[in-house]
């Protein structure tokens, strides 16, 4: 029991980063390494904020999120809306060298020791021999209401359905006269947004620390790749999978190669379900 | 009349690749041009420049005697210039209502207005607007890619290749509608075609693109059937 809410816990920070890299990927289509940085700014900004400053806690994590939105909005219009006209493997290169830019950035101002934002509620409930942390079931919820709610906004809003129609066809998007680079903007700013709100909730409950971006930015993919591509319930699930695939791994064989499992895990699911877990057979 | 649209001296391509050299095209308001040539000459590549998406290397292009050559796509569209691109390109896993709305963007306070008119156009996509756009057949996604384009209300509306891979049948009820099309007193038709029999029916004047460049203009009467024609089309 302990294992699966271990997992779960884990599992919806992949989650929340894994639907929003879903988003971006699909509407922009640029392979974005650099979404795990959102998150780590997200996770690491309001301890400072509380420190050096004595910003109140929402106040900080509120901020926290916000500075990640805006390093989304970052990517899309000065970075990748400038090498539009380039092909993906230059897109790719360019995501990973603002990994290496922002994480050294990090770790010059934060130093690379793991840290946890104080603050968050310290009630732990026992439920089947369980210890559950009430901070994992807020973050659960938290992700589980913010994927509804991009649901929604994806399936019954005008934007969201001008982002579905990008990501089906982005040529004749482009012919419908829809200003693209903008809602490029908006993806970016709305999956940076859930990784910063998941970079935050983590901060509360388990240690951080500023060279984590690139992992969970890999993990992200992970999730996204074997729940397959463009399907925001198939990576909110495909993250779940993966934070259990972790912990019994890291439970029955060995914690030491916790994030052995997941790859190959991705590996067998690719053998078996080349499409992902979750895609569906589509007309071609 | 006077030139809505006024192409000169343009030379694009992708890259290095040199597509057109030195095309220079006038089109009339509310004039029906043909743009025909062989595969590879440069059509498409044509209508790309003039819809924002491939930047000319050289030369004009000019809307209204405005320069646009370095408009945005969304700018063109805004502006009264819609592209229907070979292929259909509909919006697979949307409903018909949904492509219709999409095709509306530039214009969302005449959105229920322009589609009456559209359902009117094609009554078969009235019939057809909760289905997936992927569900309809050839000749219905051409019209429902014919469709969207209208609802940005166009003022040159440029088709390419409307009739490819479409029945006989069907390309009579195509040209039918595009016949129509050309009776609305406020439209320009560009029309990229293959087909020469719908040429004849629906365009005023066409140009014959080869390599690039424009081998020869003139009314359709006169150069469907000419020499030219036949050099470059068989």
């Amino acid at each position: 029991m302990q294992d699966i809410v271990n997992g779960l816990a884990q599992g919806t920070i992949y989650s929340m980063a894994g639907v929003g890299l879903v988003l971006i990927f699909s509407v922009v289509r640029v392979p974005n390494f650099a979404h795990g940085e959102p998150l780590m700014v997200a996770a690491m900004l309001p301890l400072t904020l509380m420190t050096f400053y004595g910003v109140p806690l929402p106040l900080a994590l509120l901020i926290g999120i916000a500075a990640a939105i805006a390093m989304g909005v970052f990517f899309s219009a000065a970075v990748f809306a400038r090498l539009s006209r380039y092909p993906e493997v230059a897109l790719l290169i360019v995501s990973l060298a603002l990994v290496v830019l922002i994480s050294s950035a990090a770790v010059m101002l934060w130093g690379d020791s793991p840290r946890q934002t104080p603050g968050g509620p310290d009630i732990i409930l026992d439920l089947l021999g369980a210890r559950i942390p009430i901070m994992w079931l807020v973050i659960m919820v938290t992700a589980l209401a913010s994927t509804v709610a991009l649901d929604f906004f994806i399936s019954h809003t005008s934007p969201g359905r001008i982002m579905r129609a990008m990501a089906l066809n982005p040529f004749a998007a482009q012919l419908m006269g829809i200003p693209v680079k903008r809602y490029h903007a908006l993806a970016f700013a709305i999956g940076s947004g859930l990784a910063g709100l998941a970079g935050a909730l983590f901060s509360l409950a388990f240690a951080v620390q500023s060279t984590m971006g690139a992992a969970l930015a890999l993990k992200a993919f992970i999730v996204i790749i074997f729940a397959g591509m463009g399907s925001i319930w198939g990576a909110f699930a495909g993250g779940l999978l993966l934070g259990l695939v972790e912990s019994f791994g890291a439970s029955y064989i060995s914690s030491g190669y916790r994030d052995t499992f997941g790859f190959v895990f991705l590996l067998a699911v690719l053998l078996i379900r080349p499409a992902g877990l979750f895609a569906r057979k589509t007309n071609a | 009349m006077a030139d809505v649209l006024r192409i000169d001296n343009l030379s694009a391509g992708y890259g290095h690749a040199t597509v057109l050299r030195g095309v220079t095209i006038a089109i009339e308001a509310q004039s029906t041009v043909a743009i025909v040539g062989p595969n590879g000459a440069g059509k498409s590549t044509l209508l790309k420049v003039i819809s924002g998406l491939v930047r000319p290397m050289a030369g004009e292009v000019r809307f209204r005697d405005e320069d646009m050559a370095r408009w945005s796509s969304d700018r063109v569209v805004a502006s009264g210039i819609v592209h229907v691109p070979e292929g259909r390109q509909v919006f697979p896993g949307l409903s018909v209502a949904e492509n219709l709305w999409l095709g509306g963007y530039s214009h969302p306070e005449r959105r229920q207005e322009i589609l009456e008119d559209v359902l009117t156009l094609f009554p078969r996509l009235r019939e057809r607007l909760s289905q997936a756009a992927d569900s309809l057949s050839g000749g219905e996604q051409q019209m429902l890619a014919i469709g969207r384009g209208l609802m940005a209300a166009p003022a040159v509306l440029m088709l390419d290749e409307p009739t490819l891979g479409l029945a006989p049948v069907i390309i009579d009820q195509m040209t039918e509608a595009l016949m129509a099309l050309r009776a609305r007193s406020n439209l320009s038709l560009i029309v990229v075609e293959q087909n020469l029999q719908l040429t004849r029916a629906l365009c005023d004047r066409a140009h014959i693109l080869v390599d690039g460049r424009i081998a020869a203009s003139g009314a359709t009467e006169e150069l469907v059937g000419s020499d030219v024609m036949k050099i470059y089309l068989g």
